[in-house]
């Protein structure tokens, strides 16, 4: 009885859709702990509209692209198995700039080459050797949803630190007292790339120090 | 021989098509869209270097297309000129905004309208320290790259951008080959 049961929830992709979600979120965090991506982590975190727009435009992609590769799973043998993961996540890192284009010109803009460089970012492709290959649909689906998430949480992270340090602003609203920019108290480090290699390094050491001690 | 060939590479084929579809499609559901935000752009860019300028006369070739703009005051006299222009940068073309006075003796200013340069070096040239060199510059002559000087220094002389050499002298030749362009268009008229 009680196997009969696993097996339907299996089917339907109950827990471990959820496992994977959850995991994708923190246990596996594609910035802290699997360190995938890194190019946009550094690069788009100065501020944190870009760093938002950044991470939902990624998780986008993952999760159609993850979606897409997990429908044709059975199909994929041999040496198609990495062309088609290739085809399937440009196909959507290009919708996704055509919207950025129409819908956030400004952000689009600010992001640059970065957006179209979401082809070789390797959570996605990862993720799709990984989970989309093998998993089912909604397991593959909740996975790329999770690590998008997280992904998009790391940044914002990143961004909240460097944005608060450099500007004294969250979302380019005013958050410090002025003097903080206006004596120039700010860290105009913090806007530069060895600003952003700094604040990962720390952010890595304190979150491998709390994974060590769980 | 055929049967292998289609049996390892049909999914290709189909995906290529189906995929191929969904990018024109969303491309031709949004193409209107991107093209009026870079209209927008453009007239921002306008009003903001040709500030004297209350509307602006577009002056277009046989074929339809904007060759250049006048600016216009409230009396219809001409208060300076408005040419899009391109060229090669160090990554991808650049797209400028260069506006002249009426004279066609010094610049109004320049904007970036397209870029895709190095971040954090030729990205500069979006920048005010780059950019405003441009602003009054007299183009009785050609402008010319420095490596370093004054950049408050209205004069033809534009400094570079440090470390982004080849992204500074795009944006100078394509303001110089436009000046020179303007010039010949005006004086046919």
């Amino acid at each position: 009885m009680a196997t009969e049961e696993k097996l339907e929830i299996k089917k339907a992709g109950g827990p471990e859709a959820l496992t994977h979600f959850i995991r994708g979120l923190w246990e596996e965090n594609a910035i802290f702990r699997q360190m995938l991506g890194m190019c946009p982590v550094l690069a788009v975190t100065a501020q944190m509209k870009p760093a938002l727009t950044m991470g939902v435009a990624t998780t986008f992609v993952l999760v159609c692209s993850n979606t897409v590769v997990s429908l044709m799973r059975k199909l994929l043998t041999g040496h198609l198995r990495i062309l088609m993961f290739t085809l399937t996540i440009a196909t959507f890192v290009t919708i996704a700039d055509l919207l950025l284009q129409a819908f956030l010109p400004e952000m689009s803009e600010k992001l640059g080459p970065y957006v179209p460089l979401i082809i070789v970012n390797c959570l996605i492709i990862g993720r799709a050797e990984a989970c989309g290959s093998r998993k089912p649909v909604v397991t593959s689906f909740f996975d790329a949803l999770g690590m998008g998430m997280g992904f998009t949480f790391g940044l914002l992270v990143l961004a909240t630190v460097r944005e608060l340090l450099a500007d004294g602003s969250l979302f380019g609203a005013m958050v410090l007292p002025d003097a903080y920019v206006g004596q120039g108290f700010n860290w105009n480090v913090m806007k530069l790339p060895a600003g952003a290699f700094l604040t990962l390094g720390i952010l890595l050491g304190l979150s491998n120090y709390f994974f060590r001690k769980k | 021989m055929l049967s292998k060939f289609l049996k390892q590479t049909w999914l290709v084929m189909v995906a290529a098509l189906v995929f191929g579809l969904l990018v024109a499609g969303v491309h031709g559901a949004l193409k209107q869209r991107i093209a009026d935000n870079a209209r927008k752009k453009l007239e921002g860019e306008l009003k903001n270097l040709l500030t004297k300028a209350t509307s602006f006369k577009e002056v277009k070739d046989e074929s339809g297309k904007v060759i250049y703009r006048i600016g216009l005051d409230e009396q219809g006299k001409t208060v300076g000129y408005a040419l899009q222009a391109d060229g090669g940068g160090f990554a991808d073309k650049i797209v400028l905004l260069i506006t002249l006075d009426a004279k066609l003796d010094k610049l109004l200013g320049i904007a970036v309208l397209k870029s895709n340069e190095t971040p954090g070096f030729g990205d500069k040239i979006k920048d005010a320290p780059f950019k405003d060199q441009f602003t009054n510059c007299p183009v009785t002559e050609k402008l010319a790259v420095i490596k370093t000087g004054d950049r408050s220094k209205v004069d033809r002389e534009i400094v570079a951008i440090t470390g982004a050499t080849i992204s500074s002298e795009a944006v100078t030749k394509i303001v110089n080959d436009s000046v020179i362009e303007m010039k010949k268009i005006i004086s046919h008229e």
